[in-house]
């Protein structure tokens, strides 16, 4: 339960002593630790730390840094990736509702992290997890995985403060970044140097700083066959057949290198290091760093093996950072502001996707960065427009944003009909037609999606099947097999282009040859699913592809139909019960969770206009509204004046908790405003000092 | 795929009332009602940056130089398309606007513009040509804001970035941004009252910045925001896209009678790897008719004699086109410029496509010449920049 405190100003000010000892903090230095490796600084935070010496502090604050969110991430990142490549076998209407939910599920995604970063005991683990988010920008759209951005996300906090070998290769093995940067079309008969560069320049080295156009090419080569794996869940994976095993010479160091190799090559190159520590200066320390103190901050984070722990330990105890020239140097970015405003004041918001807005007009949504090179930094956030933008939404936040506000009911979960399994039956969520042709002398090919399917026991995300059928005489069959790789077909030979993701079964007479060799299990499974195979079209029945028109609805040439490919499929099935025996269970069509395929529910009409679209997309955005809230809270502003600690005017007090450079007031007793006290924090709040900290 | 669908956007919008051009009714500080005539004339730049590096060698056509169709044996536009300029050169078929532009001598065209030590970097290669300051040099600051040191500019702001971001506009001056026109009005409303003239002793680097952001902000909105409630708006007609929109707020703006040095628009979407005819059809097509529709709008108010337009790009792509039929990061390309007073004809010189060094083409004429050539002709501002070739530009009829 969240709780909020209400402080009278009197027994604030009576509860207040002065701190004791030399090396205790001031609330200046108490102000400048929070705000610099947190958002902003609560009054509470402020005070906890009044009787702490620096060390203590920063300690404390590092120690906080952990893995796992405050509040869990949204429920649907738990759950299976969903059928991406699929859907459009539906039709557009399905399609469009698979894609607006995507968005829908980014959107929360984004109001999910702004509401940690608000509500988190830990706001040094948001900082780090933001950081790394913009040094390793990867950008959101229609071909990338939620799933995949949210996995990123938990990557950054699983590491934010550990190795940066970890990152180094942690990133090269992320599916998102690397469709971000098209390594999905990094084959060795056309190497794409786009992630090797951004390695090089953006990721670790730094533009120009050791390496050359030569080992950009060649680490290019080194990171050929790295893709994802479109069809099945895993994300990334490896393409042998489109990875150069050649001899690549990167950074003075020859070898057959591939992807895992390419951290430890440049962690261990002399120029590795001083473009991080000047980064990381940059956002914690100042604006300017100091060569000298790069340099030796270097040493030290060389000397602990790159762990970054020691390293943010050592910035936050260097002179530099507790300098008075190093307050109110570095300018808040679009979320830093924002985050740092609600967390300073203790205020409340009612809908976080609105402040997800909020972030994007102000230049920083989050998993949208502008390009690879991150967001806009220091004062190029500021300009005759940002500061017109900035006033606007910081009034807002001081008129809207006090509480309490509650978050909608939650709604009931999805029921999903219990199914009686036997052990034999094969059961599928949802089956889709992908692709089904006619060719020459009768043959059929026809490319059927199984998604969420089981069978013995077994739960699994996905098996895809691309048949090519002769019916009467032969046939073709590869299975997708990416899902399910430890438990199907495990050890059948892959065949396919050396794709570990496809098994070939092929022709007749191998069919009946080869399946000596084939476990018992897999061979149930097998005569499951061509057993049932026509029974499985049948579901497809009202599917694009048995329409004859393609994806834009053209006619499409040599269209198979349902009845050719009902044939076609039924020679299989007859064929499979001669030789493996018709399958021992029934068909069973029933998902095994709710929400699988990321449609929303059955309950979703599948042709619908706009308009209906919207209407049913509405509740749906409702009930995935989130309230931000810190963990302490004021009612009122004149609430969040009393809990100030200190003994000065409540104008003076209030500025030491905001700024870090005091307002210039010639002439005039500021304590006048401080009778109305949302005047004074609005006086404080949108004046420009409070972009700086 | 089409999901426009952004829900929470309209429902922010709605929330906050959003208002329509409301006007807040502040008093203008003395120093600006103050503000003499343009010391520079009165002409105007409209700098239109094609985001992601447009291929030159598709966009102005060698159209008899056979290495031309050896280059790109796929995505060659073929002879019987291309709009003729010359025996020599020809335009992209989607550029009949442009084209018109030519035939009118509006339009100049500066061929393989580009700078020393190239870099293939989307991100450096613009930092690049936004500073002015070549390969080596590593300012944030625009060109234009270095140039515009010297004196009072135009009495309403020295420029304004109407899309992307300030880059050459970048630093120290009265740069704006009005990127959505009703947000603009809404902002300047929230806006502390200017007079931060007063500064705390040893203010950093950063809060000085923002002050003086501040106080621009605040004057440069209320100038603006005057000139636009009392001038009302015509309809031009101008085509329904992202470089669209943005000429036409430009147009817009000139005909309340902005008193301006540079506008910045920017179209993006050229970073064209693969499949690459379709995806350069559309863009050239957009920008062309973009500008054609934008020329006729200032004829209309009377200052397309006034106006120049130039097109700048981070590179162009190389020569030879990539196994997916598009084409990568390359040098030097051809750079557009046109508006009623500007010298039309070709400009520069062509790069050999024979010569090729590294396989891409060699740079005739440092981009830094254009700019001071730009400077010198529209504002009569010495060469504030080291060009490393000498061509002789000239982009004004003088």
């Amino acid at each position: 339960m969240p709780f909020r405190i209400t402080f009278h100003a009197a027994f604030a000010a009576a509860f207040w002593v002065l701190p004791l000892g030399a090396s205790a903090l001031t609330i200046d230095e108490a102000r400048h630790l929070l705000s610099r490796t947190g958002f902003g600084a609560a009054p509470t935070e402020i005070e906890a730390l009044l009787e702490t010496s620096r060390e203590d502090a920063v300690d404390a604050i590092l120690a906080r840094v952990g893995p796992d969110p405050a509040t869990p991430m949204p429920a649907w990142t738990e759950g299976w990736v969903y059928p991406h490549d699929l859907v459009g076998a539906l039709g557009q209407s399905a399609e469009e509702l698979f894609f607006s939910l995507r968005w829908i599920e980014i959107e929360e995604l984004q109001a999910w992290w702004l509401g940690e970063m608000i509500a988190t005991p830990s706001p040094l683990t948001e900082r780090l997890t933001l950081f790394w988010h913009d040094h390793f920008a990867t950008g959101f759209d229609d071909i990338i995985h939620p799933h995949w951005v949210a996995d990123q996300n938990a990557f950054f906090r699983r590491h934010g403060a550990g190795n940066f070998a970890d990152l180094a290769a942690g990133i090269l093995a992320d599916p998102a970044m690397r469709v971000y940067l098209t390594n999905t079309e990094n084959h060795r008969d056309a190497p794409n140097e786009n992630l090797a560069r951004e390695y090089f320049e953006l990721f670790t080295l730094g533009e120009g700083q050791g390496y050359t156009e030569e080992d950009v090419s060649e680490a290019a080569r080194a990171l050929t066959g790295y893709g994802v794996e479109w069809f099945g869940g895993e994300g990334a994976v490896f393409v042998a057949e489109a990875h150069d095993f050649g001899t690549k010479t990167i950074l003075g160091q020859s070898g057959t290198y591939g992807a895992e190799d390419l951290p430890t090559i440049v962690l261990g190159h002399p120029a590795f290091g001083p473009y991080l520590v000047e980064k990381l200066w940059l956002t914690f320390v100042s604006d300017s760093p100091d060569p000298g103190e790069v340099a030796r901050l270097t040493a030290v984070w060389r000397a602990a093996d790159w762990e970054i722990k020691p390293l943010l330990r050592e910035m936050f105890l260097s002179d530099a950072f507790w300098s008075i020239e190093a307050r109110g140097s570095l300018v808040k970015g679009p979320v830093e502001l924002i985050v740092s405003t609600i967390r300073s004041l203790g205020l409340e918001i009612e809908d976080l996707g609105e402040l997800t807005w909020a972030t994007e007009d102000l230049g920083q949504l989050l998993f949208f960065p502008p390009n690879v090179a991150g967001w806009p930094d220091g004062t190029q956030w500021i300009n005759e427009a940002t500061a017109g933008t900035r006033a606007r939404v910081l009034t807002h936040l001081l008129e809207e944003a006090r509480g309490p506000f509650e978050p909608p009911a939650p709604r009931a979960p999805e029921e999903i009909e219990t199914v009686e399994l036997a052990p034999a039956d094969l059961r599928v969520g949802r089956a889709f037609a992908i692709e089904a042709e006619a060719l020459e002398d009768g043959g059929a090919v026809i490319f059927l999606s199984l998604f969420d399917m089981g069978f013995r026991g077994e739960d699994w995300r996905s098996l895809s099947l691309w048949m090519e059928i002769f019916p009467g005489e032969d046939f073709a069959l590869a299975l997708h097999t990416a899902d399910c790789a430890e438990t199907c077909f495990a050890r059948w030979p892959a065949t396919v282009h050396d794709d570990p993701g496809w098994k070939l079964i092929e022709p007749v007479n191998g069919l009946r040859r080869d399946l000596s060799r084939m476990d018992e299990p897999d061979r149930a499974l097998l005569a499951a699913l061509l057993g049932h195979l026509p029974a499985l079209l049948e579901t497809t029945a009202d599917q694009r592809a048995w329409t004859g028109l393609d994806y834009d609805g053209a006619p499409i040439e040599g269209a198979l139909d349902i009845e050719e490919a009902r044939a076609a499929l039924t020679w299989l099935q007859t064929l499979s019960a001669d030789v493996l025996g018709a399958p021992e269970g029934t068909l069973v069509l029933a998902p095994s969770r709710p929400g699988a395929l990321g449609l929303g529910g059955e309950a979703a009409p599948m042709a619908m206009g706009e308009d209906a679209m919207e209407a049913y997309l509405e509740p749906e955005l409702e009930s995935r509204r989130r309230i931000g809230r810190p963990r302490v809270t004021y009612p009122t502003a004149q609430d969040w004046l009393a809990a100030l600690p200190g003994t000065d005017f409540a104008s003076t007090r209030a500025e030491a908790a905001l700024l870090a450079i005091p307002l210039p007031d010639p002439g005039r007793r500021s304590e006048m405003v401080a009778q109305d006290a949302d005047a004074l924090i609005r006086r404080i709040v949108l004046s420009p000092y409070f972009q700086v900290h | 795929m089409t999901h426009s669908f952004t829900p929470s956007r309209r429902r922010f919008l709605k929330a906050l009332g959003s208002t329509a051009l409301a006007l807040p009714s502040l008093a203008l500080p003395g120093f600006v009602t103050a503000a003499g005539a343009n010391p520079r004339g009165g002409n105007i730049l409209v700098l239109v940056e094609l985001a992601g590096g447009n291929d030159g060698l598709n966009t102005l056509i060698h159209r008899r130089d056979p290495a031309y169709r050896a280059l790109r044996p796929t995505l060659a536009i073929p002879e019987r398309y291309a709009l003729g300029l010359d025996r020599d050169t020809a335009l992209h078929p989607a550029m009949g606007a442009m084209a018109g532009l030519w035939e009118d001598g509006d339009l100049q065209i500066v061929e393989g513009v580009g700078y020393p030590n190239p870099n293939r970097s989307h991100f450096r290669s613009i930092e690049i040509w936004n500073s002015g300051q070549g390969a080596d040099g590593r300012t944030r600051d625009g060109w234009v804001s270095a140039a515009f040191t010297e004196g009072a500019g135009a009495e309403d702001a020295d420029g304004l970035v109407l899309g992307g971001d300030f880059g050459p506009l970048a630093g120290e001056g009265r740069f704006a941004a009005i990127r959505d026109p009703e947000l603009f009005a809404d902002n300047h409303g929230h806006l502390p009252q200017a007079g931060h003239a007063t500064r705390p002793g040893g203010a950093r680097a950063s809060l000085d910045h923002i002050l003086s952001a501040y106080d621009s902000a605040q004057v440069t909105g209320e100038a603006i925001l005057r000139r636009l409630e009392r001038s009302p708006a015509r309809p031009f007609p101008f085509p329904d896209s992202e470089i669209g929109r943005q000429l036409e707020n430009a147009a817009r703006l000139l005909e309340a009678g902005l008193d301006v040095s540079v506008l910045k628009v920017v179209q993006d979407g050229y970073d064209t790897h693969d499949g690459q005819a379709d995806a350069h059809w559309g863009l050239l097509e957009d920008l062309s008719d973009a500008l054609g529709a934008f020329a006729d709008a200032l004829r209309q108010i009377g200052i397309w004699e006034k106006v120049s337009v130039v097109t700048y790009s981070e590179f162009g792509r190389t020569a030879a086109e990539n196994a997916s039929a598009g084409t990568d990061h390359g040098t030097a390309a051809p750079l557009f410029i046109a508006g009623g007073a500007v010298r039309g004809g070709l400009g520069g010189a062509r790069p050999s496509l024979t010569e090729l060094v590294d396989g891409e083409m060699v740079h005739s004429t440092d981009y830094r010449e254009v700019y001071n050539a730009l400077l010198s002709d529209l504002w009569g501002i010495d060469p504030v920049f080291e060009a490393q070739t000498e061509r002789d530009l000239r982009i004004l009829d003088l």
